[in-house]
């Protein structure tokens, strides 16, 4: 497995600057997952270190050594598509053997890695089929064969589960952090959806506008945002950000508050305010609020809570769980 | 009422099949009508059903070999078929995939075929008969190639750019250089364009007259002049059944082939290769 290091990557699209300086390390083992809105430049960073697009300015690193101007093959890397890019006129078989026979493998251990893939993968059964004849969830397992089958570098994933339902999305997602502690592989994951990226990720790199917003633990993401991008991206519902008195009686420019970090109590507390809209989601209740003086509130509270629209709460948060930001950074 | 619809489509289909393919028809009647029949009855009725013109078609006399101008346009007709598709193939994926001569060359190659082929003849005969390709299969081949070439060209453009570009990258992340990514990837996907743009390109060029009458003059005579040759074979002014057989026989072999290769022509080969 390898380490994979980005030093000053830039990127333009005739002109337009897509990725901005980029600098950033994937040590070995590592599950890295790169995460932002649509356009940010995740997928591009991806093809960057695939080899599939050129950088304009900047290096790539595959175990310190500069693989920049290589062909993607050249740089002993997997990737695994969000469209699944199976050969469609290849059996499955065949379609995980492509890279084997590419490499001019004896025929003997390509049945034998082929069909040690299909039972990791559960694909025994689908061999001789053509991607035509499969699910959506058999396809993206047949691309994840065809990726681990070549033992490479590093692994890269560019949104694998988007095509997919939700119930097949969690379970795929269990199954890739499953094999990511078998194969004690390097990965690169790029997603969008922040629920995949703090559930399998070592570590989340936040882009937004071809920058690095942030990069860090899951819980070093979303406990000390260093922005209030990375404040708003992760979370569900999304954090809460005040602005003007609220926010300058804490020495900041706007204040952030997650959901859960505000609760109800019986009496006056920090806020009052009337509930616009609940959502009962069984084991939480997310509760939609106005309030006087500053505006729209989300909190989520554990439990089922019988408040309807209309309904008058009081509210108080801790302090401690404030984060305060200053020209959208964080002030320590 | 379902019925009297149903009626009514295959009523007005069969109505409109026999107009559009009257002229057909008309030929195929002749053919079957003796020398004498023909002058005197004009209808789509045959008196008295004969072989005769077939017979007299498929002998083999001094002057007139059915069997080698089939051969000749059989021959010709491959070539002129099979030679764009292998010429155009690499050039329609430089320029589907990296966007090489698309503003300039595609629009130059396809407008060739709007261009009338008359304009050829005079630098083509003197280029041929220099280089000793006039009366050769090859020679005629190879013009039909050319005539065959902006069709080819723009049916493998579109057919390449319709391919996933991921298969490829796919591909290229499998290890694949450039020739094997073509051979064992973009090659197979482009089997439907290869049959539709091989039939097209062999109707048309066992169909053309005019280069094959300018070209060729005994050896490589294609069935298109050659079935003229039999419509005045005693001279004694046209041979009206003859003529018509002689059209059936030449026209057999591209309807065959359009028949046979139909269902092949509009098939998809990238099925289950991307989400979907």
């Amino acid at each position: 497995m390898a380490q994979i290091e980005l030093r000053n990557i830039t990127k333009s699209f005739q002109g337009t600057e897509v990725i901005r300086d980029v600098s950033l390390t994937v040590q070995d083992r590592e599950f890295c997952v790169f995460v932002g809105p649509s356009g940010c430049g995740k997928s591009t960073l991806l093809r960057l270190i695939a080899g599939l697009e050129t950088v304009t300015a900047g290096q790539v690193l595959i175990d310190g050594q500069d693989v920049t101007a290589r062909e993607p093959y050249d740089r002993h890397l997997s990737m695994v598509f969000q469209s699944y890019a199976l050969y469609p006129h290849m059996t499955v078989r065949q379609n995980i053997a492509f890279a084997l026979e590419t490499a001019r493998m004896p025929k003997d251990q390509i049945a034998a890695k082929v069909t040690e893939a299909a039972r990791m993968l559960r694909l025994e059964g689908l061999l001789d089929r053509r991607p035509a004849q499969l699910s959506g969830g058999q396809r993206q397992r047949v691309a994840i064969g065809r990726a681990i089958v070549r033992e490479p570098k590093a692994f890269l994933f560019d949104e694998p589960l988007s095509n997919l339902d939700a119930a097949l999305r969690a379970d795929t997602r269990i199954e890739i952090a499953t094999l990511h502690r078998t194969l004690g592989a390097t990965m690169i994951y790029v997603t969008h959806d922040q629920v995949e990226a703090m559930t399998l990720a070592d570590r989340i790199v936040v882009l937004n506008a071809g920058r690095v917003e942030q990069s860090g633990t899951p819980m070093e993401l979303y406990n000390t945002p260093a922005t209030e991008f990375v404040a708003t991206f992760l979370g569900s519902p999304t954090m809460n950000i005040l602005r003007g008195p609220a926010a300058s009686g804490f020495g900041a420019d706007s204040v952030g508050l997650r959901p859960e970090d505000i609760s109800i109590v019986p009496a006056a507390g920090d806020w009052s305010g009337t509930v616009r809209h609940a959502e009962q989601l069984g084991s939480d209740t997310i509760l939609y609020l106005d309030i006087a003086g500053i505006g729209h509130i989300t909190i989520r509270v554990p439990g089922q809570i019988g408040a309807g629209p209309g309904t008058g709460l009081h509210l108080a948060f801790d302090r401690t769980k404030l984060h305060r930001f200053r020209d959208g950074r964080r002030i320590t | 009422m379902k019925r009297m619809g149903t009626a009514t489509r295959w009523i007005v289909f069969a109505i409109a099949a026999f107009v559009m393919n009257f002229p057909v028809l008309a030929t195929l009647i002749t053919a079957f009508k003796a020398p004498g029949e023909v002058t005197r009855n004009p209808s789509l009725w045959i008196e008295q059903p004969t072989l005769e013109n077939f017979a007299a078609v498929l002998t083999v006399s001094d002057r007139l070999n059915i069997y080698h101008y089939l051969w000749n346009s059989l021959a010709a007709a491959t070539i002129g078929a099979v030679l764009p598709i292998a010429l155009c193939f690499p050039i329609a994926w430089a320029m589907a995939r990296r966007g090489t001569g698309r503003g300039v060359l595609f629009p130059l190659v396809v407008n060739l075929r709007a261009v009338p082929l008359i304009i050829f003849a005079i630098p083509l005969y003197m280029m041929y008969s220099a280089l000793g390709l006039l009366d050769t299969r090859i020679g005629l081949g190879l013009i039909l190639a050319v005539v065959n070439l902006p069709l080819a060209f723009m049916l493998l453009v579109n057919a390449i750019s319709e391919i996933p570009l991921e298969l490829e990258e796919a591909a290229r992340m499998d290890g694949a250089r450039l020739p094997r990514i073509l051979t064992r990837v973009v090659l197979p996907l482009c089997r439907p364009a290869f049959v539709t743009t091989f039939v097209f390109g062999f109707i048309t060029a066992w169909n053309e007259f005019l280069f094959g009458l300018m070209l060729t003059t005994q050896n490589a005579v294609p069935v298109t002049v050659g079935a003229s040759f039999f419509f005045a074979t005693s001279g004694g002014g046209v041979q009206w059944g003859m003529a018509a057989a002689v059209m059936i026989v030449a026209a057999l072999p591209p309807l065959a082939l359009g028949l046979i290769m139909y269902r092949r022509i509009s098939g998809s080969m990238v099925t289950g290769a991307v989400k979907g």
